[in-house]
């Protein structure tokens, strides 16, 4: 356990001091900035949920999971992980931990970005039970896209980088975007988090079970690859 | 002595193209094992599988007796590495990437980094970023990282690379001190047959994949072919018939020169010069010649380029001193 701890102090140190999350963070905040404003809370905190559904969810968390995973192979410090006494499975863990708790704090910090705007431009009817209804909604989004992020990773590992996990998730978004509106939107993993959104006035989980299916298995195959991947496969 | 490094039978290919076949060799406790081999011979990839970075097609491979292939991760806890060009994370310090690295050993960060850091002559880079350090200052970062938790087994890949001749002393004093006063058994990889020669203790020399041979040094040093070559201007052939007469095996070399590889001659040259110059032959140089290391290195691994190396004495000096030795 306490190597795990060790692993994830480390991994923490590395991603909360690298440009790219504090890049991403302040481009995420300007386009939430651009988009601020409505009739009332529900539309200026909506607008915000749906930016984060659709899009910042897929770029900015992928974008991060590809750089934690594929900056050690652009850096080259990949073999440094490799033969330590902490098992890689734990190093692949670690990763995953540090990258869900920063993309937490930077949805976080994106709310209170979101809320401090409302507050300064004076959009009105403000109420705690709207702010805790969207800051809900938001959380879950975000565990959603977090789960979209495995692929990402086994992808960084694979292909030895961050462009191609870039890449796939741009693809993604694209795909999202394009499809979404579809029939099968509901069971293409990277639409679900919007149509979700879309859907969240008539129940918690409007979408069929299948869909959050789909999120877990999408989820579960990219995670037991990527440390099949990091145990298995030939490090060159 | 405790076998530390074992590989037995070790072989890998991806698809039909091998790279390492058959490679069965062992390190003893305290031993500098230097593994010898041109650009591609197999090195690293050796070097790669000893670590558990590379599975093997077959064989087996075992450090302080336990399988790599099926060891727990604590196994890592006695081995410092280095493998290639060593690399940091460019916008961390000398001292962050050492303290990660202590941390993720499980060691006191800041005593772990400041000693390694001592040890290695890098406190002056401390503060520097891994992105502005010279090539030579990196490649001691990498060695810093490889020993920072005072390992009993260090698996280095070109160690040397890119060190000044100071630095370059510098690790190799620190290496051999290592082996011998601490019993840390070092294999460690290089294509500077020199830098091998006054490191090693045992030499394996690999090629194509294959391990060609494995010597220690002091055989390695006896291998090495000597040869006498003498200077008679243009009575090379009078010379050779009547070295031939003395019972001497001699020839004309393309050079004109004459050369003689009995060991006697090659022990006792002052008897050859007494020879030719009683005969009243002119001796204009007599020159005992070792074959280089590089020659050597290069005929075992089949690509045949003479490259030898030197030790003249000039005939009339020695003579002059009343006997020619090397």
């Amino acid at each position: 356990m306490k190597s795990l701890w060790n692993a994830v102090y480390v991994e923490n140190r590395k991603l909360s001091r690298s440009p790219v999350l504090w890049g991403m963070l302040v481009f995420l905040l300007f386009v939430t900035g651009i988009r601020s404003g409505g009739a009332d809370w529900n539309e200026h905190l909506g607008n915000m949920s749906f930016l984060f559904a659709s899009v910042f969810g897929l770029m900015g968390f992928g974008t991060i999971t590809a750089w934690t995973f594929g900056r050690e192979y652009a850096d080259r410090t990949i073999k440094d992980l490799l033969a330590l006494p902490i098992s890689r499975v734990k190093i692949v863990i670690a990763k995953g931990a540090v990258i869900a708790f920063w993309c937490l704090v930077a949805t976080l910090l994106i709310f209170g970005f979101s809320l401090l705007l409302g507050l300064l431009i004076g959009v009105p009817g403000l109420s705690s039970e709207i702010l805790l209804h969207h800051l809900g909604q938001l959380l879950l989004i975000a565990v959603f896209h977090l789960l979209l992020c495995s692929p990402v990773a086994l992808l960084a590992s694979i292909s030895r980088g961050y462009l191609v996990p870039i890449a796939y998730a741009f693809t993604t978004l694209m795909v999202a975007l394009t499809a979404g509106p579809t029939a099968l939107g509901a069971y293409l993993p990277w639409s679900i988090p919007a149509l979700h959104l879309s859907s969240s006035a008539s129940a918690a989980f409007p979408l069929r079970t299948a869909s959050y299916i789909v999120l877990i298995v999408v989820f579960e195959l990219g995670a037991l690859g990527t440390m099949s991947w990091w145990r298995r496969a030939d490090q060159r | 002595m405790d076998e530390i490094i074992r590989t037995h039978g070790l072989t890998k290919r991806y698809g039909e193209h091998p790279v390492l076949q058959d490679v069965s060799l062992t390190v003893r406790q305290g031993e500098i094992y230097g593994f010898l081999g041109l650009n591609g011979a197999g090195k690293t990839t050796t070097i790669r599988m000893l670590l558990g970075m590379i599975r093997p097609t077959s064989g087996e491979i075992s450090i302080r007796g336990r399988s790599v292939i099926e060891a727990k991760p604590d196994l890592w806890q006695h081995v410092g590495y280095m493998v290639e060009t060593p690399y940091a994370y460019p916008n961390f310090t000398v001292q962050d990437n050492l303290r990660m690295i202590a941390r993720l050993r499980g060691l006191p960060e800041k005593s772990a980094a400041d000693d390694v850091m001592e040890r290695l002559q890098l406190k002056r880079y401390a503060d520097t970023k891994a992105k502005h350090l010279s090539l030579g200052n990196a490649q001691k970062l990498g060695l810093a990282k490889a020993m920072i938790h005072n390992p009993s087994v260090l698996i280095l890949d070109e160690p040397t690379n890119a060190l000044d001749p100071a630095g370059i002393v510098q690790v190799r004093e620190l290496l051999r001190s290592l082996a011998e006063k601490e019993g840390v058994t070092v294999f460690i990889s290089s294509h500077i047959l020199e830098e091998m020669s006054k490191l090693a203790s045992r030499i394996g020399i690999i090629h194509g994949g294959t391990l060609v041979e494995e010597i220690s040094s002091r055989e390695f040093e006896q291998l090495r072919r000597k040869r006498l070559t003498v200077d008679v201007r243009q009575h090379a052939e009078a010379a050779n018939r009547l070295l031939g007469e003395a019972g001497y095996a001699s020839r004309t070399a393309a050079t004109g020169r004459i050369e003689i590889a009995d060991d006697a001659a090659i022990r006792q040259p002052e008897t050859i010069a007494r020879l030719l110059t009683e005969a009243g032959l002119p001796l204009a140089a007599l020159t005992v010649e070792e074959e280089g290391l590089e020659s050597y290195f290069l005929e075992r691994v089949g690509a045949g380029v003479q490259t030898p190396s030197e030790h003249s004495v000039p005939a009339h000096l020695s003579l002059s001193n009343g006997g020619i030795a090397k």
